[in-house]
């Protein structure tokens, strides 16, 4: 032993990076959460955002963060986390920027809305939790859950035609238009939304829903539970195929619009649900 | 006769065949607005929607025309009308040209009962059902309530030797805004995401909510207030004079202070509930018409009304129709339109002063 400093040094350097490492972990997005959960270490989580609600029971305890802009990083540092996952989705870019300032092991995982991007995410976090093996596992998975998927996809040479409503209230209707999660969603389980020709999350006039005669409205879980009656508080639906034949189809939140883990296996049972239509 | 009396009598004859012809041209226009916002939509051309609608044929466009496009076509006129009409009277009553539903903490008072009622909703089961059995009155009585107290409480604090002084009033019409402000922002940190974005756009106004069953209250409750209201434009008219002017022509001052103050509630609160804080109309219809018309109360509420409604249905017609399917929000066409013209109009004033 003629360097016992430096055999300390290395221990301590040895002993931080795997054995102390990543006991602390902060996710900021739903589907990064879901995905430390299936990795197994989800109850290493010490902290999340509000969009993080699977699985239900397990991330009730756990410290909430905020949403969006009221996530605070104070509130992120003050949970001493070992890593911070951030969805680029969910995380505002001041937030990033200044938890990179304070030298905080973050890991800033890009978010879209594809098949490709839920594998990525999934590689990812499981690279960075060393939990290679169990992420490969997942993204296989995934992906023969993918191939079934695209079996089941509608290819009917006449489309359904369906409304994704993101939001009722305030005398509004908010759809959502090309370029969203839930158009991804409906395109893939080939059929089509009635209103591609619009942009993001828009309100819509009584009007044009009605013109438009949707086969069927699709809404989430969640925000079907706010109204006891849905089809009341759509204005105008009545007139529509959608609502003389009261077709809804209910998807769950994060895995019909996070595009993670769970995903695939939403999209064979809202592929299904098209079919019976 | 002398000369003066000869004048004023000329005067009193030129005003009110002004305010006939300005009366005539509003009424014309007002019926042109209608035939336009009931035959223009998104969803199909003009010429066309004329003519489906008048083949008796039980299409769609019938629908449209019957449930959807005339009910939002009269949720314009009412709420318009009322605003301006709201906005005239309040106007002349602080003696302030600044002075509009929005600034003596009317309208932040129904949005902070609307913003507490989806805050209820979400938070007690109890409101949930009451708002399932009585959808159309929940948010607009609580809109009414919170208009009603806010407005009360910069009459009661602008209150000082059972006098109203106007100018405490408008200052405590400032601090009860900036309190409202604070409080709804506290509510909207609390509401989910699905909440604020309805918070959000309704805040910013539409007329998509018109329905027959909203109509009907929404008239009685403005038709009502509004010609109660109008029935005080002698005393407005003595109060326009100033106080003091008004207590010596034996105008019971208070009393129409506190009148006019329930009434723009009545008439602001339930409507900022269904189309949501619809900023300008109130404020800049009156002063138009001011310019045209002369001081005088009775000529100026009438026709405010009018051309507040023509005004907003007008400002809908676009709103709907220019990003369709999608809609932009009415306040944000009432401010594009109406700014430059009200500026126009104070430049030519202007001019014509110097």
């Amino acid at each position: 032993m003629r360097h016992p400093k430096l055999l300390f040094i290395t221990f301590f350097i040895f002993c931080s990076h795997y054995t102390f490492a990543q006991n602390r972990i902060v996710s900021i997005g739903g589907t990064l959460t879901e995905i430390v959960f299936e990795l197994g270490l989800g109850e290493k989580i010490v902290g999340i955002d509000a969009t993080s609600v699977y699985p239900e029971e397990k991330v009730k305890n756990i410290k909430n963060l905020g949403y969006r802009q009221s996530i605070s990083m104070e509130g992120i540092v003050s949970l001493n986390p070992d890593i911070v996952l951030a969805s680029t989705k969910l995380t505002p870019q001041p937030l990033i920027d200044s938890l990179k300032k304070l030298k905080v092991n973050l890991v800033v995982v890009k978010e879209e809305d594809t098949f490709e991007s839920a594998k990525e995410k999934i590689k990812v976090v499981a690279n960075k939790l060393n939990r290679a093996e169990k992420g490969k596992m997942l993204i296989s998975k995934l992906e023969k859950e993918l191939s079934v998927a695209k079996e089941k996809a509608s290819n009917k040479e006449i489309k359904k035609k369906l409304v994704f409503i993101y939001a009722r209230g305030g005398n509004r209707i908010f759809l959502s238009g090309s370029e969203t999660a839930a158009d991804k969603m409906i395109q893939l389980a080939g059929a089509k939304n009635a209103f591609d020709q619009v942009k993001g999350f828009k309100p819509i006039t009584t009007e044009a829903l009605i013109e438009s005669n949707p086969d069927a409205v699709v809404m989430l879980k969640s925000g079907k539970d706010s109204l006891k009656n849905p089809w009341s508080s759509i204005k105008g639906i009545e007139h529509t195929t959608a609502g003389k034949n009261k077709n809804m189809i209910l998807v769950d939140d994060l895995s019909f619009l996070g595009f993670g883990p769970r995903s695939a296996s939403e999209l064979i049972e809202f592929s299904k649900k098209i079919h019976n239509l | 006769m002398t000369e003066a009396v000869l004048h004023s009598r000329a005067l009193y004859i030129k005003q009110q065949r002004k305010f006939f012809r300005t009366f005539c041209v509003l009424l014309v226009l007002l019926l042109m607005t209608i035939v336009l916002g009931i035959f223009l939509g998104p969803a199909s051309g003009f010429i066309d929607s004329i003519e489906r609608a008048f083949n008796q044929e039980p299409s769609l466009i019938k629908e449209l025309v019957l449930n959807i496009r005339l009910p939002r076509v009269l949720l314009g006129l009412l709420a318009g009308g009322g605003l301006a009409l709201a906005g005239a009277a309040l106007q002349i009553l602080f003696n302030n040209p600044l002075a509009d539903s929005g600034l003596i903490g009317i309208s932040s008072g129904a949005m902070l009962g609307v913003i507490t009622g989806t805050f209820l909703l979400k938070l007690i089961p109890f409101f949930q059902s009451f708002f399932e059995s009585y959808p159309l009155f929940f948010l607009p009585s609580l809109a009414f309530l919170g208009a009603l107290f806010l407005g009360f409480l910069v009459y009661r604090i602008s209150l000082s030797h059972g006098r109203i002084q106007i100018a405490i009033m408008l200052l405590a019409g400032v601090a009860v805004n900036a309190f409202a402000g604070a409080y709804s922002g506290l509510l909207i940190t609390l509401l989910n995401d699905e909440q604020l974005r309805s918070i959000t756009f309704w805040s910013m106004g539409s007329l998509n909510g018109a329905t027959w069953p909203i109509i009907s209250l929404l008239s009685l409750l403005v038709l009502g207030a509004s010609s109660y209201l109008y029935s005080f434009h002698k005393e407005l008219d003595a109060l326009a004079l100033g106080e003091r002017e008004a207590l010596y022509l034996g105008v019971d001052t208070d009393k129409v202070k506190k009148t006019v103050l329930i009434l723009s509630a009545v008439i602001c609160g339930p409507l900022t509930a269904f189309v949501g804080v619809i900023g300008f109309v109130g404020l800049v219809v009156p002063h138009i018409l001011r310019l045209f018309l002369g001081p005088k109360s009775s000529s100026l509420l009438i026709c405010s009304f009018l051309l507040g409604g023509v005004f907003l249905v007008l400002s809908d017609i676009v709103a709907k129709n220019v990003v369709a399917p999608s809609e932009l929000p009415i306040g944000i066409i009432t401010s594009i339109v109406g700014t430059p013209f009200f500026t126009y109009l104070l430049l030519k004033q202007k001019r014509r002063l110097s």
